[in-house]
């Protein structure tokens, strides 16, 4: 419904556009050729006769010669015509007003005063004027177009954000319940610390993380949190060791991007290890670059299985790296001997 | 006595005589008007040095109600021959009579239309053009003088005639050679001056308020080409006007 009423308005306004066009024109060519001032009745008909014989040549090279040249025709077939219009219709003009208009307007008396070569000249300003126009208009509808290409296109990267982000949530939660649902079979004592950090990192994805950008501080603490619940969860097992340079100010990071790494790393190290599970988190800032990196030792079932250790988790990340930060991110992913090392270089 | 000693060439190739004051250019006007009165004028020729033509029927003498006229070529004429032995001066430098080839041209191939009306003598150069199988008359006066002195001092029309320069304008007429006539049918200047103040003939011109008349001011190929488009339409003569000499 509204493209259709779009597309009568976009009729309507080039007509009007056209009427502007000639109106404007005939006024320009009225102040040229008139002889007294204010212009007689005669100046209006010869303003009018003289326009009259310019537009066809300018309607056909509009709407016929022109676009021939958008089929990459050879450029003969676009001048010979041309050429051959202008030279008929600049004719004509003589014609018309040396001998046709005695009778077409019998009560007035006027001759053409331009010679053909003028008269030519007068063609060629109106064929290049027009031709300049709809290049220019061209120009424009082009340009909405790619605007409107645009528009949409981020419109889809939003609403495809949207639903990764809309992944990160359930797949957290599932794993840390799992984690909560392991305690509480264990009947452990800790399970209220636990559940209470799971509630801010609920605050933290369910309010803060719908936004676009969050302040990387933020996203930091949420990491640190992160690392409470699942240390609560693994006792003396796990051995984190954690930097985070002082450089990270008010840089703003989009949110959930590194937690995905972390998870990875406790859902692939961590589990199944009967052995100390390690975890080394190094996150810095030079400028506006960050430094992020994450080692975390290969579970049992990394090293028998040697299944893809790309999950869900990884290949979300990294399309969200692409859609956000298009060329401005690094990400290496090692797979060692015994342990992965993630390493992530992004421009904030 | 002649006081046009040279002729000088215009812009555009339109001629103009030297030496003539403005109120010789009064009187000439007076002239045209008792002659050619309800006529147009125009500041331009209508012949151009390589359009004008010849028509030996018109030279002759002619009579014109209780008027004769004598239309002599301009080459031989008593007028031009006249101009010629005025000139006595002989100095290193002297001008030839026409400024360019142009105007010899033109001017060889005019006429010299002489007349007397009033005690004065008329000088006219008629230039002649074919215009669509129609001939055309291009009058310009050229000089007049007093055959009688009012005052004893000479014979130019009461001291009216010293120095000064001037343009001359043109009247034009349709020529019709029918027998011992000729027909010069003036383009009417009431009807063409309607016209343009009713706003329906666009052609170059300025208004004379001192006659209330128009003064055409296009060029010599504008003027041509609008007697080629129009110069069929009875409606541009003035039939009043019209002047028929009759062959002597």
């Amino acid at each position: 419904m509204s493209g259709k009423k779009f597309n009568e308005n976009s009729k309507g306004m080039r007509i009007i556009q056209h009427l502007a066009f000639i109106v404007l024109s005939f006024f320009i060519l009225l102040h040229l050729f008139k002889f007294t001032s204010p212009p007689a009745t005669v100046d209006y008909v010869y303003a009018g006769l003289f326009l009259a014989s310019i537009l066809p040549v300018v309607y056909l090279h509009l709407y016929w010669l022109l676009p021939k040249l958008r089929n990459n025709i050879s450029i003969f077939y676009y001048i010979v015509p041309l050429i051959f219009l202008t030279a008929l219709f600049s004719w004509m003009n003589i014609q018309l007003f040396d001998r046709w208009s005695a009778n077409l307007f019998p009560g007035f008396y006027f001759i053409s005063y331009y010679t053909w070569w003028e008269i030519v000249l007068f063609f060629i300003v109106f064929i290049v004027i027009t031709t300049l126009l709809k290049l220019s208009k061209s120009w424009f509808v082009v340009n909405q177009l790619q605007r409107a290409l645009l528009e949409k296109e981020k419109q889809r990267v939003q609403q495809e954000l949207k639903a990764l982000k809309a992944q990160i949530n359930p797949h957290f939660f599932f794993n840390t319940l799992n984690n909560i649902y392991s305690m509480s079979l264990d009947r452990d004592e800790r399970l209220p610390g636990t559940v209470l950090q799971l509630s801010e990192l609920m605050r933290y994805f369910l309010y803060d993380a719908k936004e676009d950008y969050v302040l990387l501080a933020k996203e930091i603490q949420m990491l640190k949190d992160y690392l409470a619940l699942q240390e609560i969860r693994s006792n003396e097992q796990l051995n984190v060791q954690m930097e985070i340079g002082n450089q990270i100010g008010q840089h703003k990071i989009a949110p959930l991007l590194l937690i995905t790494f972390l998870e990875n790393a406790f859902k692939h190290g961590a589990k199944g290890v009967t052995g100390n599970t390690f975890i080394n988190l190094n996150i810095s800032m030079t400028n506006n670059l960050l430094n992020f990196s994450l080692e975390n030792n290969k579970g049992t079932v990394d090293i028998i299985e040697k299944t893809d250790h790309e999950g869900l988790g990884l290949k979300n990340v990294k399309r969200r790296l692409e859609l956000i930060y298009p060329g401005r991110h690094d990400l290496l992913i090692q797979d060692k001997e015994a342990s992965f090392l993630i390493t992530l270089q992004l421009q904030l | 006595m002649i006081t046009a000693t040279r002729i000088q060439k215009s812009t555009d190739h339109s001629i103009k005589l030297n030496h003539m004051n403005k109120n010789m250019s009064f009187i000439i006007a007076l002239a045209v008007l008792v002659l050619l009165s309800s006529c147009i004028t125009s500041l331009h020729r209508l012949t151009t040095y390589t359009t004008v033509t010849t028509e030996p029927k018109v030279a002759g003498n002619w009579r014109y109600k209780d008027m004769q006229v004598k239309i002599e070529s301009l080459p031989t004429s008593v007028f031009f021959k006249t101009i010629i032995a005025a000139d006595t001066t002989n100095l290193p430098g002297k001008k030839p009579v026409f400024d360019s080839p142009e105007d010899s041209l033109l001017y060889t191939r005019s006429y010299v239309v002489g007349f007397i009306k009033n005690d004065y003598q008329f000088y006219m150069i008629c230039s002649l053009v074919r215009l669509g199988n129609v001939l055309y008359a291009d009058l310009e006066p050229v000089d007049v003088a007093a055959l009688k002195s009012t005052t004893g001092k000479g014979k130019d029309a009461d001291g009216l005639f010293s120095g000064g320069s001037y343009i001359t304008s043109h009247t034009i007429a349709k020529l019709i050679i029918a027998g011992n006539e000729i027909q010069f049918h003036f383009l009417d200047g009431g009807f063409i001056s309607d016209q343009l103040n009713s706003g329906r003939l666009a052609i170059k011109h300025e208004k004379d308020d001192l006659f209330h008349t128009s003064l055409i001011t296009s060029s010599s190929k504008d003027l041509q080409q609008f007697l080629v488009k129009y110069g069929k339409d009875e409606r541009l003569y003035n039939k009043e006007n019209t002047v028929t000499l009759t062959k002597i």
